[in-house]
């Protein structure tokens, strides 16, 4: 399971990155970047949390 | 009746650790460091920092030499100063304080150290709050703004308070979990945001002018009507000593007492150069593109939602650990359970936000602050590894069961009216402050410490 949240926490972190260069590359129009590095974002977040934001259990 | 003991016996459980030198068990790994750090330095503050530079005139050259320089200074500051010590002593900055200083003082210090703590994260929360506002239409005060200006605003900054108290609350593994998760993904929304305002300022690909319009257009050099002009040595101090009261100041003590090893300290790297560094170069490429100077309408016009959600939570992840770090100071002042402590720093905090001056004097504050709390700094430093070479006692207060160290007392006190004396009479800027006053306080405190101990009997018990 890890090992998703893993990659949805990835993809959404190349989602908030990837579009500004497209645009700047005139691949995307403004609108289309920012609703990318939105879904990014929740991408991340429901990615991360439960990768990274889980308490370690003592050894 | 007996759910609630339960409960204020559980929420005293989190902080069993803080009277006492960390358990080897409770001890961190390099992670939590990284992810704190980067958390905490890569915050609201860095949009309007990066703004500010840029207002004040600095140029290209000075920006990112100044920068470079001033935040390896922060860095070996953290690891050379800091951390050898808290991973040795592993106690708490106040429970430190209270060994060399004894109860009076330290609890005077703790106050001014809570309050500039709260004032602190109620200038996150106020950032935060700005940009909570902007996808609900509610109406936010300006810069200019003393008072706040709309029950709007009140609800909001009540809200975004409440919510951060809570946070802090949880205590320290919350925290760095946090900021763990929101890190990585704060520091490329800055980058990110950056690069999609390049071609508003006439950067395209292959047109190679990103340093002509860098000097041109972004730091020219050249400060706005009413701005100072800052030079290199404003960027290389105000980037040192930006957080010298974590560094110079000790105050980081207490969050590096949980370090396996002195090394640790380095950890600050990526708060400074992600954070700072990195940031301050995005807020700047940002602002110059920008038609506000409001953090969230800045971030919100490059990148939409994501850019407002990006200013509440870097806001959010500086105000937690100082928030924490705020419940520790009234914890040793007034000696309550840590949640309680932590809901008064919180209340206070979340008052200070309602003020939106706070944040238009943030640059002025964050160099006070730094200097007020760097004096005791250096009389750590000097009880740590000089005190004893001198044949002088460590630990004064608690060895002689004092309650005030005058030395250290009249250290502070002393190179604090010397600060502002300075300040008022020969106009020396804040920001150059912190380095000749933390330096003569160390030897302040030796020298003070040579002539009182052997003055002052030990009370007979």
């Amino acid at each position: 399971m890890k090992t998703i949240y893993r990659f949805v926490a990835i993809i959404g972190l190349l989602m908030v990155l990837i579009p500004s260069f497209l645009y700047f590359f005139q691949r995307l129009d403004p609108e289309q970047m920012k609703r990318y590095i939105a879904i990014g974002t929740l991408l991340w977040f429901a990615g991360a949390i439960p990768w990274l934001g889980q308490k370690k259990t003592e050894g | 009746m007996a759910a609630k003991s339960s409960i204020s016996k559980r929420l005293d459980s989190l902080y069993e650790f803080d009277r006492e030198p960390v358990t080897k068990n409770k001890l961190q790994g390099i992670g939590n460091f990284l992810g704190m750090y980067a958390g905490e330095h890569v915050a609201g503050t860095e949009f309007v920092i990066g703004m500010l530079f840029v207002a004040h005139g600095v140029s290209v050259r000075d920006m990112f030499l100044g920068g470079l320089i001033g935040n390896l200074l922060a860095i070996s500051s953290w690891a050379f100063l800091t951390a050898p010590i808290a991973v040795k002593v592993r106690l708490s900055l106040y429970w430190q304080l209270k060994k060399i200083c004894g109860t009076t003082l330290v609890f005077i210090y703790n106050i001014v150290n809570a309050l500039m703590f709260c004032f602190l994260a109620g200038a996150m929360v106020a950032v935060a709050a700005t940009a909570v506002g902007i996808p609900f239409g509610i109406q936010m005060p300006g810069l200019n703004d003393f008072f706040p200006n709309s029950a709007d605003w009140v609800l909001t900054v009540l809200g975004v308070g409440a919510v951060i108290t809570l946070m802090a609350i949880l205590g320290f593994d919350a925290l760095a979990r946090f900021a763990k998760v929101a890190a990585p993904w704060m520091f490329l929304i800055f980058v990110t945001a950056a690069i999609a305002v390049l071609p508003k300022l006439g950067i395209h690909p292959g047109s190679g002018n990103f340093w002509t319009v860098a000097r041109e257009s972004i730091w020219t050099g050249v400060a706005k009507a009413g701005q100072s002009q800052f030079t290199i040595w404003h960027v290389i101090c105000f980037s040192w000593f930006a957080n010298a009261a974590m560094h110079l100041g000790m105050s980081d003590l207490t969050i590096l007492r949980y370090a396996k090893k002195w090394q640790y300290g380095f950890a600050s790297t990526v708060g400074m150069f992600l954070g700072h560094y990195v940031a301050w170069i995005a807020s700047g490429i940002l602002y110059a593109a920008a038609h506000s100077d409001a953090p969230g309408v800045v971030a919100t016009e490059a990148i939409g939602i994501a850019g407002a959600i990006c200013v509440v939570i870097a806001g959010w992840t500086t105000a937690n650990p100082t928030l924490y770090r705020a419940g520790m100071a009234l914890q040793v002042a007034f000696g309550w359970s840590r949640w309680k402590v932590t809901l008064l720093a919180g209340a206070i905090t979340t008052t200070a936000a309602l003020f939106p001056a706070l944040v238009m004097k943030l640059l002025d504050f964050v160099a006070i602050y730094g200097l007020l709390l760097v004096p005791m700094g250096a009389v750590i430093l000097a009880d740590f590894y000089l005190i004893p070479k001198l044949g002088l006692q460590q630990y004064y207060a608690e060895n002689r069961k004092i309650d005030f160290n005058l030395a250290a007392a009249a250290t502070w006190f002393f190179m604090l009216a010397l600060a502002l004396s300075l300040r008022i009479f020969l106009k020396v800027e804040v920001f150059f402050l912190p380095a000749p006053i933390w330096i003569l306080s160390l030897g302040a405190y030796l020298l003070l410490s040579k002539m009182y101990q052997k003055n002052v009997k030990p009370e007979l018990s």
